[in-house]
């Protein structure tokens, strides 16, 4: 979460390899024959998903942590004496507690994700071929063949779609900022 | 002075800014202006509104309740805001490698330098990513709680 963006992607980049990295080192000692991760276009997108994942699961930890312990117990209380099994409970109680801190941190990845490019950059460049080039990539690639117009086109149609997406999710998800008491 | 001469004149400035400390300094300010806003706002929010009134129940100018009273109480808040603002500086690479490619190029755009086309240099690459990530890292550690508390703001209350 607070490493630099590209050093954590030149660790993957190393840990990626298929054949001196230790993933596979790893996976083989264990009789299991690794794929090419980042080097394989079937693999590669999910590689960089699970960089992100790595990346970021501290941050949601936190977040979503401090939002768990702020639900009240005695909503938990209250659930098991009105009988509600495990899945009920998280459904109707968990869940809606922790709501708002869900819809920001999502809020949050989602639109980071729209914007990701250093660690994409580092250790795929989009790469092989186009498997794993997301629109942001594929802007800064017609930028450095110096398409200006058609850059800054896309870039244009990159925010709108970020705009609409983060709207879209505030939807669902509810505005985090929205129903604060009233009176704060 | 047409129009057309004045917009060449503005983007001169802007050139001229191009691999300068002070043109990504612009840069990055702009660039987390959003978030910081967005952060600040749950941490000043956080200090009740009757503390205010208070101090202006008490003879005090908006500017001096804010000043005197607010500000303080949001302080704890600010500090964490600025080691997320210091964070997303620190670790911008885009922008710094886009830009800054030459004299002022930052640590992140440096890193990527040891990547090659003919090796990767893992070497001199691994030392100077963990002298790059050690004192950010250590920032955040001390500001972490708030600082996730303060990018989810709304959603916790402390």
């Amino acid at each position: 979460m607070t490493l630099t963006p590209v050093v954590v992607g030149l660790s993957w980049r190393i840990l990626f390899d298929p054949d001196l990295g230790p993933l596979n080192r790893l996976l083989g000692a264990i009789g299991v024959t690794g794929p090419a991760w980042v080097a394989d276009p079937r693999w590669a997108l999910g590689s960089l998903v699970l960089v992100d994942v790595w990346q970021w699961t501290p941050f949601m930890v936190l977040a979503l942590g401090a939002a768990l312990s702020q639900v009240p117990r005695e909503l938990y209380e209250a659930a098991a004496v009105d009988g509600s099994g495990r899945l009920e409970t998280l459904r109707h109680v968990t869940l809606p507690g922790i709501r708002r801190a869900l819809a920001a941190a999502a809020l949050l990845r989602a639109v980071d994700l729209f914007k990701a490019f250093d660690v994409l950059f580092v250790v795929t460049e989009g790469g092989p071929g186009t498997a794993t080039e997301t629109l942001n990539l594929y802007v800064f690639r017609v930028m450095r063949r110096f398409d200006i117009g058609y850059a800054a086109a896309l870039g244009l149609c990159l925010l709108v779609m970020t705009v609409l997406f983060s709207r879209v999710l505030e939807r669902v998800l509810g505005d985090p900022r929205a129903d604060e008491e009233p009176g704060r | 002075m047409s129009a057309r001469r004045r917009l060449a004149g503005a983007l001169g400035v802007l050139v001229d800014l191009i691999d300068t400390r002070l043109g990504l300094i612009l840069l990055h300010g702009a660039l987390n202006v959003s978030l910081v806003a967005w952060m600040l706002r749950g941490f000043f929010q956080d200090v009740p509104e009757e503390l205010e009134d208070a101090a202006r129940v008490d003879g005090a100018t908006r500017l001096r309740a804010f000043f005197q009273v607010t500000l303080p109480l949001a302080s704890p808040g600010v500090a964490a805001t600025t080691v997320f603002a210091l964070l997303a500086s620190w670790n911008e690479f885009l922008f710094a490698t886009m830009l800054a490619s030459g004299s002022a190029r930052t640590a992140p755009a440096s890193i990527a330098q040891f990547v090659t086309f003919r090796a990767v240099v893992w070497g001199k690459l691994a030392a100077a990513a963990v002298l790059t990530s050690l004192p950010i890292a250590a920032a955040v550690l001390i500001a972490q709680r708030r600082l996730v508390r303060g990018l989810t703001s709304g959603a916790v209350k402390g």
